[in-house]
């Protein structure tokens, strides 16, 4: 029988780079995915004795780092309306330092908007199910299915564009 | 893989209705096969991307359970608090201990061996004492002019 310390370390582990690879998705700095996910991992202990006993543990912890993320950007978007200039995403119109059609193309899944970034982030980039999506999102998994190929067909729009007109 | 195979998986995979098991088989067949038309090579693209970006590993380390950030800060105050607690203190122990002093019975003087804590007492007795040199002193004094005498004459 393993330790509650055991279990919890097996699940961090697990969940570890794609807890911070949604934060960076989603806030798009560095520094706060970071931050996000030490939260995380706080979060998760006091709170394992519920977290450790769910049927999808792994989905739950993503769900707490899709909520806290969402809830940074938040923030940081009213503090931005109210203190200082709009800090905008790096996008597909400035491509001076994007060097090739792959980084090009990450830059155009960081544009989509939160709800297809997040849903094709989660399937293809952390290969999740679509149950587990629909539980991390919180929705049901038609919309999820409708977010992704919505998702995917407008990243394929703008990479065809790329790759016939290069970066306007 | 038959290019019309690819093809429809392609559909499904925009669709958003793919198994994970067709999306590994979508993605085989696109490496295996050149010459791809432009709408399967942005597919090719994009899913090297999505690869790419699965690369990315957390850089923050995992804190051992039973010490979280949020402990170990509250254990930082506690350590001030605590030291603090010692240097007040020490400040109450000093300032007791000097009370003390001053709250004690005042030992004055010894005379003949025994403690004389009444200052009265005390004062008479160096009056005498003092008295007693001065008497001294007055003979001394004569006894040295006598001298200054002799030696003169």
């Amino acid at each position: 029988m393993k330790s509650i310390i055991e279990r919890y370390t097996e699940l961090i582990s697990e969940v570890k780079d794609s807890v911070y690879r949604m934060a960076l998705s989603l806030v798009g700095e560095q520094a706060e995915a970071e931050d996000i996910t030490q939260d995380i991992y706080e979060r998760v202990w006091r709170a394992r004795d519920k977290v450790l006993l769910e049927e999808r543990p792994r989905a739950y912890v993503c769900r707490m780092t899709r909520n806290l993320a969402i809830d940074r950007l938040r923030q940081r978007e009213r503090q931005a309306s109210t203190n200082s200039p709009v800090i905008e995403r790096e996008g597909i119109g400035d491509g001076s330092d994007l060097r090739d059609i792959t980084q090009q193309t990450k830059a155009v899944i960081a544009t989509l908007p939160e709800k297809q970034r997040l849903t094709i982030h989660l399937r293809d980039v952390e290969g999740y199910e679509i149950e587990e999506i629909a539980e991390i999102m919180e929705m049901d998994a038609t919309s999820v299915r409708m977010n992704l190929s919505r998702a995917r067909k407008s990243v394929r729009e703008q990479v065809l564009k790329l790759m016939n007109y290069g970066v306007e | 893989m038959e290019l019309n195979r690819v093809k429809i998986l392609a559909d499904k995979y925009f669709d958003g209705i793919t198994s994970r098991a067709e999306e590994q088989e979508l993605k085989e067949a696109l490496r295996s096969i050149d010459n791809l038309d432009s709408e399967l090579q942005a597919l090719k693209t994009m899913l090297g991307a999505m690869e790419s970006l699965h690369e990315t590993t957390s850089p923050v380390e995992v804190v051992h359970p039973t010490t979280p950030r949020r402990v170990v800060w509250l254990g930082r105050v506690a350590a001030v608090a605590i030291a603090a607690c010692a240097v007040f203190g020490i400040f109450l122990g000093i300032n007791h201990r000097e009370q003390s002093i001053v709250e004690s019975p005042t030992i004055i003087c010894h005379i003949n061996g025994e403690l004389v804590s009444d200052q009265a007492i005390a004062r008479a007795e160096m009056d005498r004492v003092l008295g007693g040199v001065a008497d001294d002193m007055a003979l001394a004094m004569a006894k040295i002019e006598k001298l200054k005498i002799v030696k003169t004459e």
